[in-house]
């Protein structure tokens, strides 16, 4: 349990209680308490050579080959391919387009219909990391008469998350979203599945 | 984040894929994240293998960081938190394993000689809530609102974790020398 004292004592170690208002033994505390933080402010060290080295050729360095990778090993290393390929590409193209469907499901998009209710916000957009988070990409229509704003976004399928920012400053997070997470950082993140009902 | 800091322009041109940029960020932060992992750790050798993996894994998540946060405060949590698990060290091994360039510049830096062994052994006592928020505090020098945002709490809770970390750490090292 905290005592009043302590509390003071941390209030004058914060800055937070002008330094004359301490009673002697309050002094005496505090330059107790601030000995011992010297004590860990001293002890700060620079980290060890050849640690930014290390980690960027970690970064640099070649990862585990993936099922990509074999696939485009299996491509000639020359580039006088390159031509004749993009023509072969270009007459499937027409082909499956005279066939009245493009053979990329993965590329669709899904169109998704985002909400909230806000009737005295001045300004909502939507931030997620299918705009790596960015502000200022999407902004939502409204508020219409019964205070929602509102926006779709064409989406590929897979799972995103989301908040909402308020005026340029208040992040909302959706309550109508399916499912949320720790943002790391006390908040809450929307979570959405986006898929494709057509393919 | 400030648009004229110069943090927030190097997390750009990393987004926009030039690895180089990120070495403007590793050094800025490496002091900070190094101690923190060295202070929750104790183990010289393991801060730096976890301050590597800090940056790693900051690089390949700058998907998810956002620019309204302090860089520094984002690559904090991650170092927190990769300390906090490190007896859950199995798979970060591994993927350190995996990794083609060998952590070798380290073991050539000595621990500094000067050590503070009776500091050390006092911070080795104190909860890691109350070691990590002290560390930020007053090791790196963070704000308050600092230290909430790395340890993914309010601002209210970090004031309570320093000033319970202060009181620890006071009483250990005074009952230390009352002992010698």
């Amino acid at each position: 349990m905290k005592t009043k004292d302590q509390d003071r004592i941390q209030a004058l170690l914060d800055g937070e209680v002008a330094e004359n208002t301490a009673t002697p033994a309050e002094q005496s505390t505090v330059a107790r308490y601030r000995a011992a933080l010297a004590r860990l402010e001293q002890a700060r060290v620079p980290a060890p050579d050849g640690l930014a080295e290390n980690i960027l050729a970690a970064l640099r360095a070649p990862t585990r080959a993936t099922f990509l990778d074999y696939l485009q090993g299996l491509l000639p290393q020359r580039s006088q391919w390159a031509l004749p390929a993009l023509a072969g590409a270009l007459a499937m193209l027409v082909i499956l387009l005279g066939l009245g469907r493009l053979a990329a499901p993965g590329l669709q998009t899904v169109p998704v219909h985002f909400q909230i209710h806000a009737p005295g916000a001045q300004q909502v957009e939507l931030v997620g990391n299918f705009n790596n988070w960015t502000p200022g990409m999407i902004r939502l229509l409204g508020p219409d008469a019964s205070g929602h704003w509102t926006a779709e976004v064409s989406l590929p399928e897979g799972r995103y998350e989301y908040q909402f920012l308020v005026n340029g400053k208040v992040w909302v997070t959706d309550p109508a979203a399916p499912a949320h997470r720790p943002d790391g950082f006390g908040r809450e993140n929307a979570v959405i599945d986006v898929l494709n009902d057509r393919s | 984040m400030d648009m004229s800091d110069p943090e927030f322009n190097a997390v750009e041109e990393c987004r926009a894929g030039r690895t180089d940029a990120f070495e403007d960020l590793i050094r800025r932060n490496q002091d900070a994240v190094f101690n923190l992992a060295w202070r929750m750790t104790g183990n010289w050798h393991e801060a730096g293998d976890i301050t590597q993996e800090t940056f790693i894994q900051a690089f390949r998540k700058l998907h998810l960081y956002r620019a309204e946060y302090a860089f520094k405060n984002w690559v904090m949590s991650i170092g927190a938190n990769l300390a906090k698990n490190r007896f859950r060290s199995f798979s970060r091994r591994k993927r350190t394993e995996e990794k083609a360039v060998e952590w070798q510049d380290i073991e050539k830096t000595p621990m500094p000689d000067s050590r503070d062994e009776e500091l050390a052994a006092a911070l080795k006592q104190l909860p890691g809530i109350l070691r990590e928020a002290l560390v930020l505090k007053h090791m790196d020098g963070m704000s308050y609102e600092d230290v909430a945002a790395s340890l993914g709490v309010g601002v209210s809770a970090a004031k309570m974790r320093v000033a319970r970390g202060r009181d620890e750490l006071v009483r250990l090292l005074e009952s230390s020398q009352a002992k010698t």
